[in-house]
């Protein structure tokens, strides 16, 4: 990270009690187009919301928001982006949910991976796992999957199950995050990401409340570019209800 | 979807390209070890 950077963080002007967090932690978000930056400013600002909502209400938290600035900002103070993206647009900066630890990493590798495909290419993968708990599980699926890829890694129950992780506690979190996101933080939450990642360094694992095997896993909720303000009055529990469906 | 996780590394400097939605493109700064 630059200095100018950290200038920037350190003086931004949206979040003037956020704790530093360190620069390995850090992902940055960029628009790739000037006509959507209202809708990245947006999710930024539904972060910061979701952010304080879950805190102490759910095993499931959101990233830690840094800043945001517009296409106007001096360009100076961001980081270099690539060549091909160098296009003036909105920018912001978040917490990074940090990447599986190694042994779960591998363990989904090794369990989920057809036989047929060469895991030397995935072991050295940094990756985190999107919980689809609700997801009905494919009778089909007993077979080796065809396209294997790690990306986001889908857990159904069943496979949490097999990783031995404890499902019944995550889906009570989950449901605990829901209620704060729809009724603390006041959104739908439309098409938000449950997702399973590693705690790195960080001191706040979720095992103290999960159990052990979670001693080094973070529960993290991220994605917020479609979710919307709801009236938490009746004439809205419909709308809640169809983004809870994904309709 | 905007993913949090490593992946495709096309960019060495200071930020990595880790995904892309439809609308915004994620970068880490890679400093991430096990």
């Amino acid at each position: 990270m630059t200095t100018r950077l950290l200038c920037l963080l350190q003086q931004t002007s949206f979040l003037p009690n956020v704790p530093m967090v360190q620069q390995e932690d850090l992902v940055v978000k960029k628009c790739k187009t000037v006509d959507a930056c209202s809708t990245l400013e947006a999710e930024y600002f539904s972060l910061i919301t979701i952010h304080h909502a879950l805190q102490e209400r759910s095993a499931f938290q959101a990233p830690q928001p840094v800043f945001f600035t517009g296409a106007e900002a001096n360009w100076e103070d961001l980081p270099p982006f690539p060549p091909n993206d160098v296009k003036r647009t909105s920018v912001y900066s978040m917490a990074r949910v940090l990447p599986l630890p190694r042994l779960l990493r591998h363990q989904i590798i090794n369990t989920f991976a057809p036989a047929t495909a060469d895991k030397s290419v995935f072991l050295s993968k940094l990756f985190i796992a999107r919980l689809l708990l609700g997801r009905a599980d494919d009778a089909a699926r007993s077979a080796p999957r065809q396209f294997f890829s790690v990306y986001n890694f889908p857990l159904t129950a069943a496979d949490c199950r097999t990783l031995k992780l404890p499902v019944a506690d995550i889906a009570r979190e989950m449901g605990r995050a829901y209620a704060a996101l729809h009724m603390h933080a006041g959104v739908d939450a439309r098409d938000v990401k449950f997702v399973l990642g590693g705690r790195g360094r960080r001191s706040n694992g979720v095992g103290n409340k999960l159990g052990t095997q979670m001693d080094r896993l973070a529960l993290a909720v991220i994605d917020f570019n479609q979710v919307q303000r709801w009236s938490k009055h009746a004439d809205g529990i419909t709308a809640v209800v169809s983004a809870f469906l994904g309709k | 979807m905007n993913d949090h996780s490593s992946g495709s590394e096309d960019y060495n400097e200071r930020l990595v390209r880790i995904g892309a939605g439809t609308f915004a493109t994620v970068y880490v700064i890679p400093q991430v070890s096990d």
